[in-house]
């Protein structure tokens, strides 16, 4: 193996009992190349992640870093590498600066090598003014920062991350990036693992996993190519055909992979080189069907071989009960001794409406949900929610409201069906009701997995199904999803919005939090929260115009200057 | 009952029974736990380490040993002609007693003079010397009267009978406070670690979102540890048995006051559950709520020799009044009529605590 060859694996495999998480993969990665690995829940990623690092030994094959093996010398491989697990890696009653000195002297650094890095390091992840407060404290996106500099601090140089994004705001994203960028130009090798795919993007080369199995191993760009003629936009218009009409009609052609339902129009993913004509045969209103920019998640669906089209949701028995309610803050504030984790706040949400909230974290949206909830004490304003005044002690706006947090809060030692049963009852509901619900709530969260199944044996995708079926059994007016698609394959992505859009065009309203700008996409409106004030409000082409960018500017972009534009104004604000 | 409620206790307990854990470690803690207690924990004296130093070498120093090396109290070590040889076997711990013959003691005996013989004690452990002395001194006089039956004193005779443990056994005893100390345990970790796993697993807040009241809740938490609590006492029974515990009082009784004493056990729980993030914090909180209340309740000391601050203490812990209810109905076949007062104390300590926990409960979940 030559000094240009970081990492050299040929057919490594692993299982565990029956299940194969990773078979017969070979790769290659030459000195300071990033490689991008992209795949479901459970494709392998994190299985064959830990291999690489010499951390987990493969059943069968080999693998080789700098040239040593990673079966007998990990130690060795150990020394040079930075592996950063999906999981926290601190210690979170240390401080900034004590964790990062721990792993420093865990790799022999020295003093005045330690000073030099420290500095740099801190820096480059905007924590010089923390460097005091223990990890335990910092959010998220400041903790995935610094995990990522106790991996540096000995200069690796092999960098392995294992869904680095993951949870992470978009500015603490984009920060993570740029020092990964940093010392891509020092030529350390980079492997990630990611389900963000604007990150994929950013890599030499990406490794699509399905199954354990290699389903591609090529440049962004050349798969891209790969989309050409795939992927459709079609547009209609609702007063001659009703979106519900149009997605059956989507669902009927035949090499359909995807239907990403917007708003305004659909987005599909199809093996059909007619599908133009297709639509246009099936649906003859007006519909336009006009050619859509490729992204390397329809890629990732192409590959899948999945088809979507198989199971058309069932909404017959969705009731239009008392939808068409919606939320209504007035001047809303909450505090937690002298921190103000929401401020000021007047929103208004129409009854059958999908709001996104979109901020940074810490930006109080969560806060803001759990008031909605109940399950915060509101200092001063109001918030009607379902036509109920928020309290923690009303009872009655429970039963209007339905909650699904970031956690997929299932009992993982109870079935599917035990889940499912219990929360029916705690919404009052039993026998031959409580089963109609569960049916329903089954068939239209797409829920096909033997409901016999412990919650824990189920893959995360499916929980979140069986989550929000959790959710939604009592048919609640409004329906709170805080993070719903964290680390959830873009294919279950899809789904999921295809029924959360259900769920509205039925007239549930739907208030959402999500660090995926990409799925702001789906939402009807968005509010925008910063330091707990809503800094903006409406339609994506509203907060476009209102910031004088063009309409068709990437959710990421508008999100950054919408920020950047609040937090010069507060600084201007300061010095009035 | 509300569906709601019942589907909270339906979901607490297929919990309950699919933690495989949780109900092997219950039913270790009842039946093998209470055996090594009983049978470690044992305060009869057996087989103490002995040296002797006979130096008078006669016929009846020579019987008298013979009685020792009978004897189940006594482990014959070591023999020895010196004293200053003898203590160094105590000094090193090889021995705890040391039984000196002095020389003519047979021949002051014949001359109906007082003989004295000598024990030297390691008194480290004060209790195992007090009782090796006094097996040690029954050995003698039973010897004394066997050899010299006409010298004995025939006016007062002390006829001993002990009532209730007439074996005198500690065994009975400690088969008993295990199974107390059981109850408590699993009464106040059982209900905290249901209600901290909640807290981790962040399943607590999709409850709350949901329209149950937190009173609902709080009952759910509490049925199942106490119906189990009940439960498990069952298989201590066998053990009981094999210990030849005897079962004097009702069995309906037992059960029914040990429902009363986890009342208190389980209120501790919940509120240790309530002022606890992870199950860590919680067990680490549980030890320190479970040792003074073990400590206070009589059963590894009697309360009665207890400095007077702590004998007052004493009368918080529940414990005290249960292990009063358990040797009562078990070794004395207590009723109700014997048992209503200590019945009326865990009533008087578990109602407030419940009354508390509920609050906090309430307080620590908004």
């Amino acid at each position: 193996m030559s000094e240009s060859i970081t990492l050299q694996a040929i057919d490594l495999s692993r299982r565990f009992g029956q299940n194969l998480a990773v078979a017969n993969i070979s790769i290659t990665v030459p000195r300071g190349t990033r490689v991008g690995i992209v795949g479901a829940d459970g494709a392998g990623k994190t299985t064959l992640l830990q291999m690489l690092a010499g951390i987990l030994d493969p059943s069968s094959g080999s693998c080789r870093v700098f040239d040593y093996d990673s079966r007998r010398q990990s130690k060795k491989i150990a020394t040079r590498i930075g592996y950063m697990s999906q999981g926290f890696t601190l210690y979170d009653r240390l401080s900034v600066d004590e964790n990062l000195e721990f792993f420093a002297r865990l790799h022999d650094v020295t003093n005045e090598q330690y000073q030099l890095r420290r500095n740099t390091l801190l820096q480059m992840a905007g924590l010089t003014a923390f460097t005091q407060r223990p990890a335990g404290q910092l959010s998220g996106g400041m903790r995935k920062k610094l995990s990522l500099c106790t991996n540096l601090v000995h200069e690796p140089e092999l960098l392995i991350l294992d869904e680095p994004g993951l949870g992470v705001d978009p500015l603490s994203r984009r920060q993570l990036w740029e020092m990964l960028d940093r010392f891509r130009q020092q030529e350390v090798t980079t492997i990630v693992a990611t389900s963000y795919m604007d990150e994929a993007m950013r890599c030499d080369r990406v490794l699509l996993l399905q199954d354990g199995k290699l389903l591609a191993d090529s440049t962004p760009d050349s798969l891209l190519e790969q989309l050409k003629g795939r992927v459709f936009s079609i547009s209609f218009d609702s007063a001659t055909a009703p979106e519900e009409v149009v997605a059956k009609a989507l669902r009927r052609i035949q090499g359909t992979h995807s239907i990403q339902r917007l708003p305004d129009r659909f987005r599909c993913v199809t093996d059909d080189a007619e599908f133009e004509k297709r639509v246009a045969s099936e649906l003859r209103t007006n519909i336009t069907v006009k050619p859509a920019a490729p992204k390397l998640e329809d890629l990732f669906v192409l590959h899948s071989g999945e088809q979507f089209g198989e199971k058309p949701l069932d909404l017959t028995t969705l009731a239009p009960k008392k939808y068409n309610s919606g939320v209504r803050t007035e001047n809303l504030s909450i505090r937690f001794g002298n921190f103000t984790a929401v401020d000021g706040v007047s929103l208004t949400v129409d009854g059958g409406e999908l709001l996104a909230l979109l901020g940074p974290n810490g930006a109080g949206k969560t806060t803001m949900i759990r008031a909605f909830c109940g399950l915060a004490v509101i200092g001063e304003g109001s918030a009607v929610v379902a036509g109920e005044a928020v309290s923690t002690t009303n009872r009655n706006l429970k039963r209007q409201i339905g909650y699904m947090s970031q956690k997929f809060s299932l009992y993982l030692d109870m079935t599917a069906a035990e889940n499912l049963a219990f929360f029916a009852n705690l919404y009052g509901l039993s026998g031959k009701v409580a089963q109609t619900a569960i049916d329903w709530a089954s068939s239209v969260t797409g829920l096909n997995v033997p409901l016999q199944t412990l919650a824990t044996e189920l893959s995360g995708a499916v929980r979140q199904r069986l989550a929000l079926a959790c959710s939604i059994l009592h048919q609640p007016a409004v329906l709170f999803l805080d993070e719903p698609t964290s680390g959830i394959d873009p294919i279950s992505r899809y789904r999921f919005w295809d029924v959360i859009r259900t769920l509205v065009s039925a007239g549930m309203t739907v208030i959402v939090t999500t660090h995926y700008l990409d799925e702001a996409a789906y939402c009807d409106r968005l509010a925008l929260m910063m330091s707990g004030r809503l800094i903006s409000h409406g339609t994506r082409d509203e907060l476009a115009h209102s910031l004088a960018l063009a309409p068709d500017t990437d959710m990421e972009t508008l999100f950054l200057q919408a920020v950047a534009r609040a937090t010069s104004a507060e600084q201007v604000g300061g010095v009035v | 009952m509300p569906v709601a409620f019942i589907g909270l206790l339906r979901k607490e307990t297929i919990q309950f029974f699919r933690d495989r854990v949780i109900l092997g470690l219950i039913l270790w803690l009842y039946t093998i736990e209470v055996v090594i207690c009983a049978m470690a924990l044992s305060f009869d004296v057996e087989n103490v380490p002995m040296a002797v130093v006979d130096q008078d070498r006669s016929v009846l120093s020579r019987t008298l040993l013979q009685k020792f090396a009978l004897s189940q109290s006594f482990d014959l070590k070591h023999q020895e002609n010196d004293v200053s040889v003898a203590e160094r076997h105590l000094t090193r711990g090889e021995v705890t007693t040391i039984f000196v013959i002095p020389p003519g003691f047979e021949r002051s005996v014949r001359a109906g003079n007082q003989a004295k013989v000598q024990f030297l004690q390691d008194g480290t452990d004060s209790n195992i010397a007090a009782n090796s002395l006094y097996y040690a001194k029954g050995i003698v006089n039973a010897f004394v009267r066997e050899q010299f039956p006409q010298s004995r004193d025939t006016n007062v005779v002390s006829v001993t009978r002990i009532w209730y443990n007439p074996q005198l056994t500690t065994a009975n005893f400690m088969v008993l406070s295990m199974i107390a100390l059981a109850g408590m345990m699993v009464g106040v970790i059982h209900p905290a670690a249901s209600i901290v796993r909640e807290k981790e697993r962040g399943t607590i807040e999709q409850l709350l979102v949901t329209p149950i009241s937190t009173m609902q809740l709080f009952l759910a938490k509490l049925t199942p540890t106490m119906i189990m609590g009940i439960l498990s006492v069952f298989p201590s029974l066998l053990i009981v048995r094999a210990f030849d515990v005897p079962l004097r009082g009702s069995l309906a009784l037992f059960l029914a006051l040990t429902g009363v004493f986890l009342l208190s056990a389980i209120a501790l729980g919940v509120l240790i559950a309530s002022y606890s993030r992870t199950l860590q914090q919680a067990l680490l909180l549980s030890f320190f709520g479970l040792f003074p209340v073990m400590f206070l309740s009589g059963t590894l000391t009697p309360v009665e020799s207890m400095p007077v601050f702590l004998q007052a203490l004493s009368y918080l812990s529940p414990l005290r009044y249960y292990m009063d209810i358990i040797t009562g109905i078990f070794l004395k076949g207590a009723g109700w009529m014997e048992l209503w007062d200590e019945t009326l104390s865990l009533l008087a300590i578990a109602v407030p605590m419940l009354i508390l926990a509920l609050a906090v409960f309430r307080r620590r979940l908004k």
